[in-house]
């Protein structure tokens, strides 16, 4: 029996991977870009879910962890002259660094307190790079001019989505085990862990490494793909938002959630904009997500899951006759 | 012989209370050891402190002779140790099942990882305690409390623990379940099982344990045969005395 449910699941992935690949061939330029950016959020998105959506330590700081990453790539190319395959991944294990020192204050504090110290990690880091060395970060204005990986919207599109299929897989085979378990404990009752004999200590460290690392990758391809890093809007409560709501639309604690809602959440942001083209937009997928939260607290993923659970049979039934 | 698990000059305050005063006590292997008194005695706080969940203001611990008095909870269990609370605390977003295979996870993120989880130890662990199919699949918010003891039994039993600190298990149980869980404990204890019980519940306890503590205001106050203790005139005193402050029936038990 599980056996066929991992392979059901491999099923879905593969149908997955393969329609999307097939969307440059109809899609419009416009809706390729859109996608783009879509998969970028889905990874950072992803990221933030093994933190927070697993263990239950609430990141606000996530931005500071793809900080990390865009400056070190960033600055390694502009003033070094590095080469993409030197710098990026330099870039990924600077994140991991950064990572973990995040994750020092999980080890005296959860809840509510947890999630204010990294978001003045995020500010911290914003005033850094105004303040300490504008000369290599940039400053306000940040970097631009940066070493592009790919030219056109297309083959950025199936890079980016390459790399977020290969990340997603990668998470959901990992979770898929006993670890995954073992992180949503961690969440339940950490003290209860602890009495069962598990270093709750390793499982956080391992769940930050892995969320930052996520977070690296996404955030060095990021740069390089727009060409330019710009402060303001990386540390910025708004991208944040976004990245939070994306993986809470989705389904947080899950893999396919966080994709689900970035993908959701980039094309609503996108349609709304002739509408409302200032801030006014955050409040609309404010409130669609209250919406949602409030349906179905597990998120858009298992509204479907409990969609697909019901017309599955319906299907079935007409195929049969 | 040295005790394989022995507190020595333990004390711990909270604020200005003094829940735990001078104590000091072994557990040979083998045998079943009861803690008794009245609310509040410090019965909890004497586990904690033997789990490394509250560090005592002093004193020391020794598991086989060796101090560890600082080392962390989690590496305690490792080495043999484990409890069960007086209050259940069950993953409530995970059913029973996949309770009990927290219990028997290994420290290792790559093992965790890496390895196939054979399942038959929990199975047999979760039959054990009476736990079938239909449970299995069940969230601890379905449970009885009597349910809910044996899962946080079943899931302490899955560390395959040397030693098993056993914290009010009775409560809340039903006379079948106390019958039950009572061949449990006894069938574990022939084949070789330490433990420690606390229990309100003088009655269920007495065929469990070979020797009891008594434990009144954080002190120890009594120690010996079963029988010998309860006749003693200091524990009377401090469950009578208790028993008329609070109107609980906490002497039931005895008569
Ligand atoms: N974490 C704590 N903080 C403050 N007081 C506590 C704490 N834990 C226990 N106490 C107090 O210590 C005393 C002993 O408690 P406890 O060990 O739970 O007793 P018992 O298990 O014998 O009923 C009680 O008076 C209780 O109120
Ligand atoms: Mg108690």
């Amino acid at each position: 029996m599980p056996k066929s449910r991992f392979h059901r699941s491999l099923l879905y992935w593969l149908a997955f991977g393969a329609f999307m690949c097939l969307i440059p061939l109809v899609a419009s330029t416009g809706v390729v870009r859109l996608l783009i950016f879509a998969n970028f959020l889905a990874i950072f998105a992803m990221s933030w879910d093994i933190i927070s959506g697993r263990t239950g330590y609430i990141s606000f700081g996530h931005p500071f962890l793809i900080g990390i990453a865009g400056y070190t790539t960033a600055i390694l190319t502009r003033h070094l002259d590095a080469p993409l395959f030197v710098s990026i991944p330099l870039a990924v294990l600077a994140t991991l660094v950064g990572g973990t020192l995040f994750f020092l204050p999980a080890l005296r504090i959860r809840g509510t307190y947890f999630a204010l110290v990294t978001l003045a990690f995020m500010e911290l880091m914003y005033q850094l790079t105004q303040v300490i060395a504008p000369k290599i970060t940039g400053g306000t204005r940040g970097l631009s001019g940066l070493k592009t990986i790919i030219l056109g919207a297309v083959p950025n599109y199936y890079l980016t989505f390459c790399v977020m299929f290969a990340i997603a897989f990668c998470l959901w085979l990992i979770t898929r085990t006993r670890i995954g378990t073992a992180l949503a404990a961690i969440r339940m009752d950490e003290e209860a862990v602890t009495a069962l004999g598990l270093s709750t200590l390793k499982l956080k460290l391992f769940a930050f490494g892995a969320s930052a690392a996520v977070a690296g990758i996404g955030g060095a391809l990021y740069v390089h793909y727009i060409g330019s890093i710009a402060p303001r809007a990386l540390f910025d409560i708004n991208f944040l938002f976004t990245i939070l709501v994306a993986a809470l639309l989705g389904g947080s604690g899950t893999i396919a959630g966080p994709i689900l809602g970035a993908y959701f959440l980039t094309f609503l942001l996108e349609y709304l904009r002739p509408y409302l083209p200032g801030a006014e937009r955050y409040f609309i997928y404010g409130a669609i997500t209250l919406v949602v939260y409030v349906l179905e607290p597990r998120g858009l993923h298992s509204i479907l899951e409990r969609a697909y659970g019901k017309l599955s049979p319906i299907v079935a039934r007409g195929l049969a006759k | 012989m040295t005790a394989l698990l022995k507190l020595s000059g333990a004390s711990k305050k909270f604020g200005g209370l003094v829940a735990v005063n001078d104590v000091s006590f072994g557990v040979e292997k083998g045998e079943s050891l009861g803690l008794i008194g009245p609310n509040g005695a410090g019965k909890t706080t004497t586990f904690s402190i033997l789990m490394g969940e509250h560090r005592p203001d002093s004193g020391s611990v020794e598991f086989r002779g060796r101090p560890i008095t600082n080392v962390p909870t989690h590496r305690r269990v490792q080495l043999g140790i484990a409890r069960t609370h007086q209050i259940p605390k069950p993953f409530g977003g995970m059913d029973v099942f996949e309770n009990v295979r927290v219990g028997s996870m290994p420290d290792s993120i790559w093992r965790l990882i890496a390895e196939r989880e054979p399942e038959h130890a929990e199975w047999e662990i979760m039959e054990s305690v009476g736990f079938g199919e239909r449970e299995a699949r069940m969230l601890p918010g379905q449970l009885s409390m009597g349910e809910l003891r044996k899962l946080e039994l079943a899931r302490t039993l899955a560390t395959n623990p040397e030693i098993l600190l056993l914290d009010e298990v009775f409560a809340g149980l039903t006379v079948g379940e106390i019958a039950q869980l009572t061949q449990l404990l006894l069938e574990r204890k022939r084949q070789g099982m330490t433990y420690m019980i606390v229990s309100h519940d003088l009655r269920s306890l007495r065929p469990l344990v070979d020797r009891v503590i008594v434990m009144s205001f954080g002190s120890l106050i009594a120690e010996g045969e079963f029988d010998a203790v309860m006749a003693d005139e200091a524990v009377r005193e401090a469950y009578l005395g208790h028993a008329r402050t609070e109107e609980r029936g906490v002497v039931d038990g005895t008569a």
